[in-house]
Order: C-alpha cells, then structure tokens, then sequence
C-alpha cells in the first residue's frame, strides 16, 4: 500500500523554522500522517475495505489460573448460528508454538492452562458477533490446579521461566563489612498494561501455493511471518507480512502481536476464506502480556558523605506462565539497575519468577524502567539515613568525576554529560527557589504537602541480543525524480517514517516531500529486527542511509559523465544537482537521463551496529552502541487525608544527540513522561484471590488523563551535543529513555510525604497507607 | 440476532403502556449512556426499547411556585447546567449530574438514568438525597411519589414495580441560608467512578444548622441517606465536634467491599474526610460564598 506524503506546505512544523534545510535532517517537521490522524483518513487495518468473504474470528479464554484442560467439545460454538469453525490445538498444521526467544509456548492451551485468560480456541464465523458468541458458548472443562500467583510464592519455590542472572564487580560482601554504615530496603513496583488506542489485529489472506499474505498491527513483521510459518507448517517465503501503522504499540505488538496473527492465519488456512481477528479490548486486555512487575530487596554500604560503597540486591521480575521476552527484559533491569550512578563493589541478581499469569512482555524501556527504580530507591533511603538530600547523594555517586566511569559489566558511561544534563534540568527548575516555596507552604497549610523530585537516567542503546542490532532498507528512484522509500522499521505513531524520509531527503539533498513513504513489508525487505529497543531510527536511518548513498553515487556518475566532471564535484542541493558552479539540472531531469543510460536507480542498504559485543558467561562486554542521558525535576502536592496527588509542574531535559527531528522528538519525550507517570502513580493491574486479571478496561484500569498532564511541562533537548559515536547524523534512540523520567514525580511524592517506602504505582490509596504507615 | 423493537412514544401513557405490556423484556431509554453500553457488551438484551426522550414532561425543568424545581428524568445534565437558576439554587446537585462522564456524555445522560442504573457509585444519586429530591413514578396503577433513596434496591436493582418508569425529580424550595455540595473521591483527575461520593445540604441560621441532610455513595449496595450525619450536625455551629460525629457517622455507615476500586479501610476513612470537606463548601454556600 503506497500512501504519498502530503505537499511539503503542510509538512512544515511552523513559520519560525530554519528555512535552510526546510525537510531534512534536523528539520522539525510534522508526523507525515499526523493530518490524517487528525481527519481520520489515515487507515488502520480496522478502517481498510473488507475482501470478498471475510470471516471472523474471535478467541475463547480460560477463566481459570491453572488446571488440566478436558479436550474441548466445540458442539455448543458450532451451535452458534454463522459459526463456521471452532479450532482447536489438533487443527494447527505445524507447530503450536509461538514463543519468540525460547520454544514450547503455546498459542493454544493444550491439557494444561496456565493462566486465566489463556487462549482455548480460536472461533470463526460469518460476522464478529457470531464468533463472539460462539466463543462465549465453549464450555471448557478444566480441573484446578494450586496456580503461583504472587512473585514471593515464585521465589520460595525456585519456580523461573529463566536461570537467575548476576553482575557481580569487586567483592560486595567485604565491601559491605567494611563499609561504615549499611542498610536494608524492599519495594515492588507494579507492571502496566500497553493500552495501545488500537488493539491487536490481523488480516489473513489465503493466497494460491500455500501463500499466506498477512496485514498485522505488529513491531515485529518478520517475526509475525516466522509464527506464521511456524504454525502454519510452510516455509517462510510463503507468507508475506505488511504493516503500514500501528495505533500505538509500546511494545505489546513486538511479541503478541505475533500469536495474534497466527490464530487468524490459522484460522484463514482451515478455512481458505481470509479471516479478520481484532480482539475485543476486555480480551487484550486478558490475554497478551504486560510490563514486568518487581520486587526489589537490597543491601548497601555507604559513608556518612552518602557515598554507596557497596550493594547486594536482588530484583524478582514476574515473567508470568512463560519465557516470551523475559531473558531481554532482566537483562536491561540489571545491566540499568546503577542508573547514572557508580557502585564499587555489588551483586546484582535478577530472578525471572514463573507465575500463573499472563506472559509478560516489552513495554517501552524493556526492564530498564525497572531497573533504574532500585539505585533511585538506594540513593532516596541512604539519603534519608545520613540526613542528606537525595540529590546530593545520587551527585556524590555520578559515574566519572573522581568514581568510576564504567558500568560494572564494562560499559563506558560520560560522566560530563551526566552532570550537564542534571545542572540543567535543575537550574531549568529554579531548584533552590522551588525547595524554598516548597517548604514555606508546607509550613503553613494544614494538609497539603508539596514535594520536590529529581531523576537523572541513564539508557544503553542497541538491542541487548546482538543479532538484532541489524536494519535493510530499498529504495527506489522512479525517471520523473519521484522517490520511493522502503525499510524495516515499523510506524507506530512514534515519527519513524517522517525521520528516515528526512535521512534520505538529506542523501539526495531533496524536498522530503518528493519521497513516498511505504508500509513495511517482509516481501520488501526481509530478515529485519523489531521496531523495539528504541534503535528504530538509529538502524533503518543508516540502512536507508546506504541504499539512498548508492543510488546517489550512481546517479552522480550520470551527471559527472554528462558534464564531464569528477563525480566528486556533483552536489546533490535544493532539489537540484550542480558542478563547478555553471553546471545544473534538476534532480528529476537526472534521475530520467539515468535512465534513459541504462543506470539502476534501486539499491538496497544494510546495517549492523558496530563495536557492541556481550560475553554471556562472564556478563561482560558493551552491549550498547552508546548511552543516551536525561534529567528532570518535578514538584508534586499530596493530599495527605485522602492521598490524592498532582504533579503540579515538571522540568525535562533529554539528550537526543543532534536530534533528526526535534518536533518529534520533543512529542516522544512529553508522551513517554506522561506514560511513565501513569506507570509509577495510576496505572494499577488488579487481580482477583483467583488470578483473574479484575482491571480489563479504562473503567477500571487508568490511564492517565489529559488533565494529568501536569499545568506546567518543560521539556527540552539537550543542545550542542551532537553523539559521540558514529550514529546517523550524530542523532540519538529518544523511545524510551525518557519514560524513566516519570521517576522524578515518584521521588517527589516520597519527598511530600517523608516516607521510606512507597511501592508503586502510589496510587491515592497507597500514598494514604504510606502516610500512615511513615 | 434477536430482534429489538424501538418505540418514541409522545405520552406518559403511551410509554408506560408499551413499557407495562412488555413484561420485563423492555428497557427505558433515555441518555443511553449506560444502557447502550450494557447492550453492547451484551449485559442487557431488551426485547424493547421505550425512548421517552420525546415526552414533554421527561425532558422539561420547571421552577414551581413554592420555589422547587421539578427535573424530568430525561433532562440531560448538559440541559440543566445550562439553566439560568438551577446551579445557583442547588450547586452540589449541579455538579454531582456533571461530574458524570465526559462532555459528550453530559449531553446526553440524565439523573433519572442515573438513579434506575442503580449502581452503588452514582455520582447525582448522594446529592439528590442530601437534596431530599422526591421522585414521580408512573406505571400502570397510576403515579405516586418515593424519596429518592428509596429507590435504589441494590447493585443494578431498583424498588420500582413492574411497569414503573421514574418521570422526574422535585427538589424542594429552598429557605434562604441554604447550600449544598457534593464531593467525590477518584483515584484519577477525570472521567472515573467514585470510589466514594457524598453530598450535603444544610440550611443555617444565624450561624445554627437548622437543616442537615447527608448522601454518600459507593460504599455500601445502594447509595445511602445517612440521618445520623445530619443528625450530628443539626443544632450545631459547625463545631469540631459535630463535624468529627457526623464523620463518625458516615464512617459508620459504610458497608463497602474490597475490590479493585479500593479496599474497605480507605473507603472508610475518605468517607469521613469528605463529609467534612462537602460541609465546609455546603456551608460556605448557605453563608452566601460560593
């Protein structure tokens, strides 16, 4: 599907834009779709006409945690007028597996459920509501079993989807004997449901030849494609898989998207009909994964400057009933668990506990979030112990300076740019001042309470299993100059397709309008890694880069021939192509005498991150590309007889190299905060005594709300820092490392209230209870 | 699909009749608010649908001469904020109708949908009963009048008899030193459902609560009037020890369960924090603040 970007006119983000570079790299531009977000002309794959004979599908779910499932009798869904086919584990042709790191997950519960909400059976029928119905109609039979349903119950019976994992740096236990001081803390914070606008979906459609071609709301195309194949039984090249967008996917379309597709493609294979599967928002909601919830326990070391010499902590994420993407997930929870921050001597061990939940999954910041939570929680207890501020004390911890500069597993962090971004957020915030009202306000109300909060962050770039840091891209040059653009990297609404449009905009010193933007395609571009991990711009902006600077090269030997001239001299500017200042023609006047000489105006590119390696054994290496940095400061007011509360303002600084699109860039960070403080202060997953999952809607499940966003919101990007190391125009990942941002109004609610713990999400009850409890 | 009938009848008479002849297999339609919804996730399967949006007498606000205002059921509460007098007499009921839902389901959702929805957490059902609205009902043994909390029998069931449709609400005139004032707890800033709610309206004179009448809501089966609570003000000035008895009171009251909404001790104790709090502006209101 080619979706043509609209005229550069509406594209422009403002009058007070440098005109120099009107759309390429640097160029704060609108989201190429984000006129049609507005009037609903953008098509979501809901919104796409139907084919002839589409069927539907729908899923039957598990109401119970554990048990041993009877064989299903699926009499009563066929009973169910325009049921066509109720399918059962028996009817999948291949395998029935969908896990994406490990094997044996299934895609349907087959004598065994694990968690309620477990799919049972995929339903198909003439209409939605006849599949609907007839999924309500199973009646499973399923004979309890005792379920895990807490993370403490995992732990004391060593039940994990993975083998625990440790960094361990210099000797923690001798370092904690020795230290002057020590202490001891434990706190969980919850997970979080992704509540993209638009669910999982999936269109399957039967082609001749066993071809399956497949449209799906997913991150992970290519991985969509192989569960597809892999269920299915057929090679990959049978199966096509195309996203043009997604409404939004946070990371719950990178793995469950997958499945997803898979029950639809099943159902369209035993059926030869195309089948359309959109879960319903209540069966989403039950049954594709969340955030990891945690429980952190820990032991530090200190000195009466606050210096941590020492930690031994453990983090217990809930995997849920299986692997799914847990191994990537503790890994970024461990090797973020320090922060910005430097500890001589630790231990840091990651259990991945087995539950009879659903699997939980990547959820923006990918355990990193988590992570951070334990050194933020670290520095806020020993700065309490000592008579500190916790600012001083994360300070007096700062990697470089006169600590260490390298992460215990060897990753080199900067210690200027750490200290940059914190001096500036905190002089953004007019942090003295701000302390001074603070407590003059809380000298003289009766019951409110103000607090002050900070966080500084610090985020790996590059997928943590090094295989995927790789991106393709193919691009096309049409003879009228016209450009069509091609890559791995999904639209989710983050502005991915408008930044790559830009890098090649900037390769061929054009008009980011002249280039049509296209939906991603596992026929177009194979092999390629998730939209995940925050690297989306980072690999498909260097693939795309190689493609479009191949072309180029091309294209400037045309031109160089025509002329006679080295091609060295050809420039590429302003929709216009020179030499040696007498020499001109338009781009598209080239591009058709390319043509017209025989030259090929099509190129794939290719990239892989260098220098990032990982020893396993040892937890050793520089897994990331590089880090990315960002500070902030909010102020929040605690209602301390109801425990409602209000960020009332916040201060954010994020470093995103030289950004390739600050409108978008801005966009993402204001958005990541504000998900980031759903997560740490509303967003609550509640289930019941028997592990059903009670929080299946925004009736019960909350999201914040417009008016959460607090009246006063400064977000900036960090200037004059281009990145160090060789990233596409020196720009950096800005998808997640902000939401960790959000961390500063945990901080600050802990500061109103003056307690020594508070789990999160602090929800107005649980700020109630830990005023009480301080 | 079963088939559903609609019918828009333009007479009390007309609706009650469909609605009586049906025999429980018909739903009232009014805002639709909830029921479209309950109807959609396949909740409630009405054979039936009796819009009695175009019955004069639902959809009217009129001020009677003794002062009360009488509110036809179907009076959206974007119809009665519009009102020139209504929020000035009775703001707490104002803003208990319009703490409801969104803008666009303030257009359309009603106090008597409300009140028969009859879930525990109804934000207008406390302030109508600290109000001490009456409530008109009509069905095929003629009409009588019910107090407000009467009507609520428990999560989703009313006391109405069969046939029986709520026709209005009829608030009483109000003495001068009067003011009411509704307060709900969310754990978000919008849009939610109260975790508890509660009204007051007091009448004072000279400073003396001549006048009390409590509401609270979501923490019990059915929204509650709590007589001790007025009780515990009337006679008083508003005194610290008044306002911690009739807190008392309301804590006293609650019957609330754990769930997913919030666990029995915090809904106890909110309760008590905003009966003090809903005096204070319903106070302040009587003494012509606003």
């Amino acid at each position: 599907m080619t979706d043509l970007s609209p005229p550069a006119a509406f594209l422009a983000a403002g009058p007070d834009q440098p005109r120099r570079n009107p759309s390429g790299m640097g160029a704060a531009l609108r989201h190429d779709s984000a006129l049609k977000h507005a009037t609903g002309e953008a098509r979501f794959l809901d919104d796409l006409p139907e084919p002839p004979g589409l069927l539907h599908a729908a899923l039957a779910l598990s109401p119970v945690a554990h048990g041993r499932l009877a064989p299903l009798d699926p009499a009563p869904a066929r009973a169910v007028p325009g049921v066509v086919a109720v399918l059962l584990p028996g009817d999948i042709p291949g395998r029935n597996d969908i896990a994406a790191a490990g094997t044996n997950e299934v895609m349907l519960a087959d004598g065994l459920v694990e968690h309620a909400g477990q799919p049972l059976a995929v339903v198909v029928g003439t209409t939605r509501d006849a599949a609907l119905a007839g999924a309500a109609a199973l009646r499973p039979e399923i004979a309890p079993l005792p379920p895990v349903l807490c993370i403490e119950e995992a732990i004391a019976r060593e039940a994990w989807v993975l083998p625990p994992q440790a960094i361990t740096r210099g000797d923690p236990c001798a370092a904690l004997a020795a230290a002057p001081r020590r202490l001891s803390g434990e706190f969980r914070a919850g997970g979080q449901e992704h509540f993209y606008l638009e669910g999982q979906i999936a269109l399957a459609v039967p082609g001749e030849d066993g071809e399956m071609a497949v449209q799906s709301s997913t991150q992970h195309p290519t991985e969509v494609q192989h569960l597809v194949a892999r269920v299915l039984g057929c090679d990959h090249n049978r199966v096509t898989v195309t996203t043009r967008r997604m409404g939004g996917a946070f990371g719950g379309k990178e793995s469950n998207a997958s499945w997803v597709a898979a029950c639809a493609a099943l159902a369209a294979r035993r059926t030869g009909r195309p089948v359309k599967l959109r879960l319903p928002r209540r069966v989403d909601i039950a049954a594709t994964g969340k955030r990891h919830p945690f429980l952190y326990r820990w032991t530090a070391g200190f000195d009466a400057t606050g210096r941590i010499l020492a930690l031994d902590a453990i983090m217990a994420a809930d995997a849920g009933h299986s692997l799914d993407l847990t191994g990537g997930v503790i890994f970024r929870a461990i090797t973020h668990a320090l922060g910005p921050c430097d500890v001589p001597a630790l231990s840091v061990r990651a259990l991945a506990c087995k539950t009879n939940t659903v699997s939980n999954t990547a959820f923006r910041g990918f355990g990193g979030p988590q992570g951070a939570l334990l050194i933020e929680d670290v520095v806020h207890r020993v700065a309490r112990a000592a008579g500190l501020p916790p600012e001083q004390v994360r300070e007096r911890n700062f990697a470089g300076g006169g600590n260490g500069s390298e992460t215990p597993y060897g990753q080199p962090l900067e210690g200027d740019l750490i200290r940059r971004v914190w001096a500036e957020a905190r002089a953004d915030a007019d942090w003295d001042a701000r302390r001074a009202e603070v407590a003059a306000f809380n000298a003289q109300h009766p019951y409110l309470r103000r607090g002050l909060g900070s966080m500084v962050l610090a985020f790996g770039i590059s997928f943590g299993q090094m295989h995927m840091n790789q991106a393709g891209a193919l691009v096309h040059v049409y003879a009228d100059g016209s450009i069509r653009l091609n890559h791995g990297g999904t639209e989710m609404g983050q502005g991915l397709f408008i930044k790559v449009a830009q890098v090649v905009a900037s390769v061929f010193g054009v008009d980011v309008a002249r280039i049509a933007i296209t939906a991603t395609s596992t026929a177009e571009v194979p092999n390629t890694a998730p939209t995940a991990a925050s690297t989306g711009s980072d690999l498909n902006g260097w693939a795309a880069h190689a493609a479009a600077s191949a072309i180029r090269a091309r294209m400037a030997e045309v031109a160089a021939e025509d002329w006679g001239v080295a091609p060295a001299e050809v420039e590429f500017a302003e929709d216009m192509v020179r030499a040696g200042g007498n020499r001109a023609m338009s781009f598209g006047e080239l591009a058709k005498l390319a043509t017209m000489k025989r030259v090929s105006l099509s190129a794939t590119g290719f990239y892989r991150t260098p220098d990032i390696h990982w020893d396993r054994a040892a937890m050793r290496g520089r897994p990331f590309f590089y880090v990315s940095y960002g500070a902030a400061v909010a102020e929040v007011a605690v209602d301390t007889l109801t425990g409602e509360h209000r960020c009332l303002g916040a201060w954010l600084v994020q470093d995103c190299g030289r950004s390739l699109n600050p409108a978008v860039d801005l966009g993402q960070v204001e958005g990541a905060f504000i998900q980031g403080l759903g997560w740490l202060t509303c967003e609550e997953l509640w289930w019941d005594a028997e592990g059903r999952l009670r929080t299946l809607g925004p009736a019960t499940y909350k999201i914040p709300g417009s008016r959460d966003v607090p009246p006063v919101l400064k977000v900036r990007l960090l200037e004059g820092a281009p990145a160090r190391s060789e990233t596409i125009f020196r720009s950096k990942a800005v998808g997640e490392p902000p939401l960790l941002l959000a961390t500063a109004v945990w901080n600050a609610l802990k500061d109103a209230i003056g307690t020594d713990r508070l789990d999160a999400p602090a929800t107005p009850e649980r700020v109630l209870m830990a005023i009480r409890d301080r | 699909m079963a088939e559903i009938r609609y019918l828009a009848p333009r007479t009390l008479d007309e609706a009650v009749g469909a609605f009586a002849a049906a025999q429980g297999a018909a739903r009232i339609l009014a805002g639709g608010t909830d029921l479209l919804v309950q109807m959609r996730n396949g909740l409630a399967k009405p054979g039936l649908i009796v819009d009695i949006k175009k019955i004069a007498e639902m959809t009217e606000i009129a001020e009677l001469p003794d002062g009360g205002f009488r509110i036809g059921a179907a009076v959206s509460g974007a119809m009665l904020a519009e009102h020139p007098r209504f929020g000035q007499v009775w703001p707490g009921v104002l803003e208990a109708v319009n703490l409801i839902g969104s803008k666009q389901v303030q257009g359309r959702a009603s106090p008597g949908g409300n009140l028969c929805n009859a879930s525990p957490a109804g934000d207008s059902v406390p302030a109508m009963i600290a109000a001490g609205a009456v409530v008109t009902v009509q069905g095929p043994e003629g009409r009588r009048q019910m107090p407000v909390e009467a009507v609520p029998a428990g999560p989703g069931r009313t006391n109405l008899r069969p046939g029986e449709i709520v026709v209005g609400f009829t608030l009483p005139p109000r003495p001068a030193g009067s003011g009411d004032a509704y307060l709900r707890m969310i754990p978000r800033t919008e849009m939610d459902i109260a975790v508890v709610g509660l009204g007051v309206s007091l009448t004072l004179a000279g400073g003396t609560v001549t006048h009390a009448r409590v509401g609270l809501g979501a923490v019990a089966p059915t929204v509650l009037l709590v007589e001790e609570a007025g009780n515990a003000l009337l006679g008083s000035r508003l005194e610290e020890a008044a306002l911690d008895a009739a807190a008392a009171a309301c804590r006293a009251a609650c019957r609330p369960i754990n769930d997913k909404r919030g666990t029995i001790a915090y809904r106890t104790k909110v309760a008590g924090v905003l009966l003090k709090r809903a005096v204070a502006i319903a106070a302040q209101r009587a003494q012509g603040g606003n």
